[in-house]
């Protein structure tokens, strides 16, 4: 396997994470975080960096940078959607 | 969570918006032309309409060099350095090292470019300074290069200039981070566009995002502006006496006993397949060195092979062709500190993994620049009931907004005189002038439409470049797939989403500000 399709599966993987993590922002919902909410979000930010923490035990030089530089990009675009969704939703509610 | 005292904190903002308003213009000036510059290689070959997608150093060259050898008069014929050139062709360049009028050493000869199957394209005189002059298929890439490194400012000033903005990133990226409190847990803190602090979530959401991405390019970009610009310099006149020579000598290693006896030399197209194959990746360059003698010395430089952050050169025996082995860029056997200067270049340039790393290292050029202009757009939000303040954001506009058009308009301009030859003329004038016409609507226009405005007018020539390049004479795309050229169908497609998506930005800023949630309605002081 090559290592940019190495890095693209890793980035996928920590992509899943952070929309865990932006789905279940407690300041974003303006929620409080109970116990099970939190526990979750640990699970999410462990999601989002052991494909990184992999690569950069395994010496995958090429592909940890990949990683870091897609995520990087995607958690902002992910940021950028998740406002986006709550602000829709919240427009539909009133 | 970062907690600091209220004094602290208070200098830091000041140093974060003082750094960023300073030099931000100039910073967003480096980091856009930087973003486009990571595809610099691709726009050289999109721009001149080369087919030829193979490096041409993979193609038999002996014989035909040979030749050349025993057309290019003697005193010349003491190295030759062999390279790609933007059309695909490989460029000879026989030379001796020369002092010129300022007492300096310099290479001087013949420059020869040969197309891959042997023919010669041209002969000219040339010295190192000027050895790439006829390479006028590349002016685009280059043009776009050169601003980004030295903002087209005479050397040492441009590189010291640019050095400086990347000192500013770095005290900008530190001071953001100790001073935003809540680094992670606003990750998804987007309040809206209405109020001001809704916009600076904007600003410190990319900001948080892109940070490791800041660090490491504004560190790289002062060590590279730095290093040739000052450091070099200022090690040979502390350690060797102002003798560069003998800092080279230390720094690449020093050259074998002379042996002037005439050797036949070994089968270079030998050399270079085993370059190949040991390298894994594609061949950029070769230099022989004594051509023609017993001491000849072979070095072959390849790209980075799938896997690798960098390329390797590979040094021969000249007489003999037999491997001698990896050459470090520093010293002459591998050390901790040569290897932190080879992950420089793949750190800065992304170049290591082909398509794949440029598009990140694209989009991250993308966010920084974003992160840069909507900082100098909220440090100028907080002042705007003052006339001057209000003056500069005229001015952050017509930057902003007018350097993509500027650079759109360079690029027509390169098309449009791609047949007569006036590339290296026109490209410059093309961006000079595109810039005096953005100047017209940020002198008259109110502030927040100058930039929708510009914008609007850079997807336009952005749509239409496509078409001018094939106007031009440039290969269609059944030419470019029938030649296995994806470069210039790839690049012309993101060309029109470019386009397109400067459209879209355009029409959703003049809709905000009919809406009135523009510039005006964001002033809340209180906040």
């Amino acid at each position: 396997m090559s290592a940019a399709t190495t890095a693209a599966i890793c980035t996928l993987i920590s992509l899943l994470g952070t929309i865990g993590l932006a789905a279940s922002d407690p300041k974003r919902l303006r929620r409080k975080a109970v116990r099970t909410l939190r526990l979750a979000r640990i699970g999410f930010v462990l999601l989002t960096l052991a494909p990184g923490v992999w690569l950069a035990a395994t010496l995958q030089g090429v592909g940890f940078l990949l990683w870091i530089g897609a995520s990087a990009v995607l958690g902002w675009v992910v940021a950028a959607l998740a406002s986006r969704a709550t602000a829709s939703r919240r427009k539909y509610l009133a | 969570m970062i907690r600091l005292p209220q004094q602290e904190t208070k200098t830091l903002v000041a140093i974060h918006g003082w750094a960023g308003t300073a030099l931000g213009l100039l910073l967003y000036a480096v980091i856009v032309t930087g973003t486009v510059a990571v595809f610099a290689q691709e726009i050289r070959v999109w721009s001149s309409g080369a087919l030829q997608s193979e490096s041409p150093l993979h193609a038999p060259i002996d014989a035909t060099l040979r030749r050349l050898a025993g057309q290019t008069p003697e005193q010349f014929r003491d190295d030759v350095t062999l390279r790609v050139t933007t059309a695909r062709n490989v460029s000879a360049f026989f030379h001796s090292h020369v002092k010129d009028e300022a007492g300096q050493i310099t290479e001087k000869g013949v420059v020869w470019q040969v197309a891959p199957d042997g023919r010669v394209i041209s002969r000219r005189d040339a010295t190192r300074a000027n050895v790439f002059a006829q390479d006028t298929d590349g002016v685009l890439g280059t043009f776009f290069v050169d601003l980004h490194v030295r903002l087209h400012l005479p050397n040492p000033y441009g590189l010291v200039l640019t050095g400086v903005l990347g000192l500013a990133m770095l005290a900008a990226a530190v001071s953001g981070l100790l001073m935003h409190r809540h680094l992670f847990t606003d990750l998804f803190t987007l309040r809206g566009r209405v109020r001001m602090v809704g916009l600076r979530d904007l600003h410190t959401v990319a900001a948080s995002w892109t940070l490791p991405h800041a660090f490491v390019l504004a560190f790289t970009g002062a060590f590279f502006s730095f290093a040739t610009s000052i450091g070099v310099p200022l090690l040979a006149m502390v350690a060797f006496g102002g003798d560069r020579a003998a800092l080279v000598e230390t720094v690449v290693g020093a050259k074998e006993k002379p042996d002037p006896r005439p050797a036949d030399g070994v089968n270079l197209d030998r050399v270079l397949a085993d370059a190949r194959a040991r390298s894994g990746g594609t061949l950029i360059s070769a230099n022989v060195d004594h051509w023609g003698r017993a001491d000849a010395h072979i070095t072959v430089r390849s790209g980075p092979r799938d896997g690798a952050l960098g390329g390797v050169t590979l040094a021969y025996d000249g007489a003999t062709g037999a491997f001698v082995g990896e050459k470090p860029s520093l010293g002459t056997k591998p050390s901790l500190g040569n290897t932190v200067f080879e992950l420089m270049g793949p750190l800065h340039f992304g170049n290591f993994a082909g398509w794949w790393s440029k598009a990140v290292w694209f989009a991250l050029g993308f966010a920084s620049a974003y992160v840069t202009w909507s900082g100098l757009g909220l440090w100028l939000r907080r002042r705007d009931d003052r006339p001057a303040w209000r003056a500069f954001g005229r001015v952050i506009a017509w930057t902003g907004a007018g350097l993509p058009f500027s650079m759109a308009v360079s690029a027509a301009a390169f098309f449009l005189a791609l047949p007569s030859g006036a590339t290296p003329w026109w490209t410059p004038a093309g961006f000079l002038i595109a810039a005096a016409i953005a100047l017209l609507p940020a002198l008259v226009l109110p502030a927040e439409r100058v930039a929708p405005l510009l914008f609007g007018a850079t997807g336009l020539v952005l749509l239409a470049l496509p078409i001018i390049r094939i106007a031009s004479g440039g290969p269609g795309w059944m030419a470019a797939f029938n030649a296995s050229q994806h470069v210039i169908p790839a690049l012309d497609t993101f060309v029109v989403i470019g386009g397109m998506i400067c459209f879209v930005c355009a029409a959703t800023a003049l809709r905000r500000t009919a809406e009135g949630a523009g510039f005006a309605a964001t002033m809340t002081p209180a906040e």
